[in-house]
């Protein structure tokens, strides 16, 4: 027995070793089911405190950037409102096609309502990047909820604590956007290859579609994490290989994902209601 | 070892901490292949005296610390646990005859800059590869995280020779 312990204690500093390795992989194999523990995420109060500081500070190196951003943004806002005018004094415009993606929901009855905030972390560069936001639980945002600016789709909600949300990029490579072709409407998954922050794929669209160089993706709106509409890419490769089922299909990202400064978090009204109709068509 | 020396290495974790996720972690080259992680020079430059078991334990808290602000749980720890129990190999065989001076802090000037160097780059070079290996984490991509990792060594370490130069006076006591 104590020759046991006289080995344990000489290979101690390696034992100690190896427990701090699984202890890692542990951390590292179960990130996604620790998606409520938010101390071990950048939206803790102190890390979200320390990356709320800094970004105030860098926020006045691009105020011109994000001025100019806002007065286009408001200048197609306004003319949509006008078109929406137009809309509900002529029937027989089609409001679908004209209006813009914020909208699309409203065409029926408001089915999201969109929460302003402000991106504090960012990043671009790795295999799974993430963005936190000065926004949180006290705002009204939860798990889940999709974020996006006047580009196009930017993410989805991770963890929320009180005063910060960090959430998945597209570019991250768990992400999967339920998406279609505006064209015709046939569905497909945006995922994003881990290579270039400016370049997704759109995955599963059978090859009896016609797809084209040039043609747009935008969310489908089916998972009610984003409006219908919301514009993913434009197509810049397409390739048919015979041993496949599917396109090939490489989009441009229509966000940039380095120039990231404010957006939009989509909250679905009719999320809950949505969502237990169908898990209770499954049981 | 003194109190004096354990308050000054926890005012140096707490200053590489903070200059590395402040402003560290912004800088990236070459559309994102080449980042800087001069934090672990901090491990890399602990006393050659401090024990085996302590590097391990600090090196598990700075890449756990260092995991909660880049939001890529574990894959810092991995890579700074995995440096922690190399570092005490490597300082083995890159040791001088007679052996490292047990109370001294490796430094540019009371080694020499040849011995820095075989000192520091085995370690920046194993560390990188690990975190890039690790955070690539399918076979498909482990090429480019090994050139990567090169790489982004390179980077680091022009930065931890240039916190040499400039902190650390050529009497071989530091000035912070």
């Amino acid at each position: 027995m104590s020759q046991l312990f006289a080995i344990i204690f000489k290979y101690r500093v390696f034992l100690v070793f190896i427990l701090l390795e699984l202890v890692a992989a542990a951390l590292i194999v179960n990130n996604n089911t620790y998606q409520r523990s938010v101390i071990l995420s950048s939206s803790n109060t102190v890390v979200g405190g320390i990356y709320n500081t800094t970004s105030n500070i860098e926020q006045y190196f691009n105020l011109t950037e994000v001025n100019e951003d806002l007065l286009n943004e408001n200048a197609l806002l306004r003319k949509q409102i006008e078109l929406y005018q137009v809309a509900g004094i002529n029937d027989s415009v089609d409001t679908k096609n004209t209006l813009s993606p914020l909208f699309y929901g409203m065409s029926d009855t408001i089915a999201y309502d969109f929460i302003p905030a402000r991106v504090i972390n960012n990043s671009v560069y790795r295999s799974a990047n993430y963005i936190t936001l000065n926004k949180g639980r006290k705002d009204g945002i939860v798990e889940g909820m999709g974020i996006m600016t006047k580009d196009g789709v930017v993410g989805q909600v991770k963890s929320v604590s009180n005063h910060f949300a960090t959430c998945y990029s597209l570019l991250h490579r768990d992400m999967a956007v339920s998406s279609e072709l505006k064209k015709n409407g046939a569905l497909c998954t945006v995922t994003w290859n881990t290579e270039d922050p400016t370049k997704a794929s759109a995955n599963y669209l059978p090859l009896h579609l016609d797809i084209n160089v040039g043609d747009t993706i935008t969310s489908s709106g089916f998972n009610t994490v984003y409006p219908e509409g919301v514009m993913l890419g434009v197509v810049t490769e397409a390739e048919k290989t015979p041993s496949e089922r599917f396109w090939l299909v490489t989009i441009d990202v229509s966000v940039d994902f380095s120039k990231l400064h404010h957006v939009y978090v989509s909250k679905s009204l009719f999320r809950i209601e949505k969502d237990s109709l169908e898990s209770m068509d499954e049981q | 070892m003194g109190r004096e020396i354990w308050l000054k290495q926890v005012g140096l974790f707490l200053i590489y901490l903070f200059v590395q996720v402040l402003f560290f972690r912004n800088l990236t080259f070459f559309e994102g292949n080449v980042m800087v992680f001069p934090y672990i020079a901090f491990l890399i430059l602990l006393p050659f005296g401090a024990m085996n078991m302590s590097i391990l334990i600090v090196g598990f808290c700075m890449g756990f610390v260092i995991d909660i602000f880049y939001d890529s749980i574990g894959i810092h720890t991995a890579a700074c646990v995995f440096l922690a129990f190399t570092r005490t190999q490597i300082m083995k065989w890159t040791a001088p005859t007679g052996g490292y001076e047990l109370s001294e802090v490796p430094t540019i000037h009371q080694m020499g800059f040849g011995a820095f160097l075989v000192f520091v780059i085995p370690q920046i070079i194993l560390h990188h590869i690990t975190l890039f290996m690790i955070e690539a984490g399918s076979m498909a991509f482990m090429p480019k995280a090994i050139l990567r990792g090169v790489l982004s060594t390179i980077a680091t370490l022009v930065i931890v020779l240039a916190i040499q130069y400039l902190f650390y006076s050529n009497v071989g006591r530091r000035r912070i």
